[in-house]
């Protein structure tokens, strides 16, 4: 298959760009701050799977002119696209009354507005081909998270997003799923998350750990599959049981 | 291709689309909701043409067009 996936330049993102060529898929991958992780991320491609295409494509996900002209590349590189995998993300930390104008509309433009943008460029490619999938890395911070308003609002607004072009794409071969993941042990969770809350999660979680990069490449292969014709409009939530974040 | 080819497309694409009988009656100055078309359908009817004409056209140009015969006229010009 071949896949456009945003925010590949680390975190879960570069674990799933390089899972899904070493699984012999070929991969787009997008980045914007981190050219080094890009470099670094196509650099372990290329190693673990030198028979894959992998391509490294620098994209602001807030400017709709350059996530058609990357989608654009993209596509004629690998020969089209298969799935697309809307992961780029950002959080800016602070109270409600705190939140700077500017901090929430960058998470919102590019968590939401982009992951828009992205879908939306794609979609008529999809519908052409009555065939695409379309997976969404939302989070358990979209029903609520403190002090990161507009990263939860943002992530619950891809729920609705995905749930629109289940409904709207569904007649014509084309599936829309969101991924929503607890606490992972690589990215914003590994990155931000303090030991207090790394502590209530073991703790609390039914499964009692934090989630394996390895697992959200698993959830994505399945619904990227032919196997998951039939799921759309779905919620698929790697929480190890935990929905819930404090 | 000619208008008349470029049409052809559109005409087949959209009878495919919409499950049509092969016999329906069609004429180009309708419009595609006129066959009972709704706004996914054309959607999915303009992409695939695009896609087999490979032309590209701006939503903005999409917008002027009237009738299915001034859409084969849009991506006519759109090939050259």
């Amino acid at each position: 298959m071949k896949f456009f996936l945003t925010g590949g330049s680390g975190g879960i993102g570069a674990e799933l760009a390089v899972a899904l060529a070493t699984a012999g898929h070929d991969v787009a991958f997008t980045w914007f701050s981190d050219a080094a992780g890009a470099r670094a991320t196509q650099d372990r491609i290329a190693a673990a799977a030198p028979a894959s295409q992998a391509l490294g494509l620098e994209l602001d996900v807030r400017d709709p002119a350059a996530v058609a002209a990357v989608g654009d590349t993209a596509s004629a590189a690998l020969g089209g696209i298969d799935a697309v995998i809307c992961n780029a993300a950002i959080t800016r930390i602070a109270a409600v009354p705190l939140t700077e104008d500017a901090d929430w509309r960058d998470v919102i433009d590019t968590n939401l507005t982009g992951s828009f943008w992205v879908a939306r460029h794609f979609s008529t490619a999809f519908l052409a081909q009555r065939h695409g999938r379309f997976i969404f890395i939302s989070s358990v911070a979209a029903a609520g998270m403190n002090g990161q308003a507009g990263y939860a609002a943002s992530k619950a607004g891809l729920l609705g997003l995905s749930g629109t072009l289940a409904r709207e794409f569904g007649p014509r071969g084309v599936t829309s799923n969101v991924i929503t993941l607890g606490l992972f042990d690589a990215g914003m969770g590994q990155r931000d998350a303090t030991d207090q809350l790394r502590k209530f999660w073991t703790s609390s979680a039914p499964v009692r750990r934090m989630g394996r990069a390895e697992e959200v490449t698993q959830a994505v292969l399945y619904l990227a599959s032919d196997a998951a014709a039939f799921v759309t409009g779905q919620d698929l939530r790697l929480t190890g049981g935990l929905d819930w974040a404090p | 291709m000619n208008y008349e080819a470029v049409l052809a497309v559109v005409k087949e694409e959209m009878f495919d689309i919409l499950d049509l009988p092969a016999n329906t009656p069609f004429n180009p100055t309708d419009r595609f909701d006129e066959y009972g078309a709704i706004s996914i359908d054309i959607v999915t009817i303009v992409s695939c043409c695009m896609r087999r004409l490979r032309v590209r056209v701006t939503r903005d140009a999409l917008m002027e067009a009237g009738s299915i015969g001034e859409l084969a006229e849009i991506f006519c010009a759109a090939q050259e």
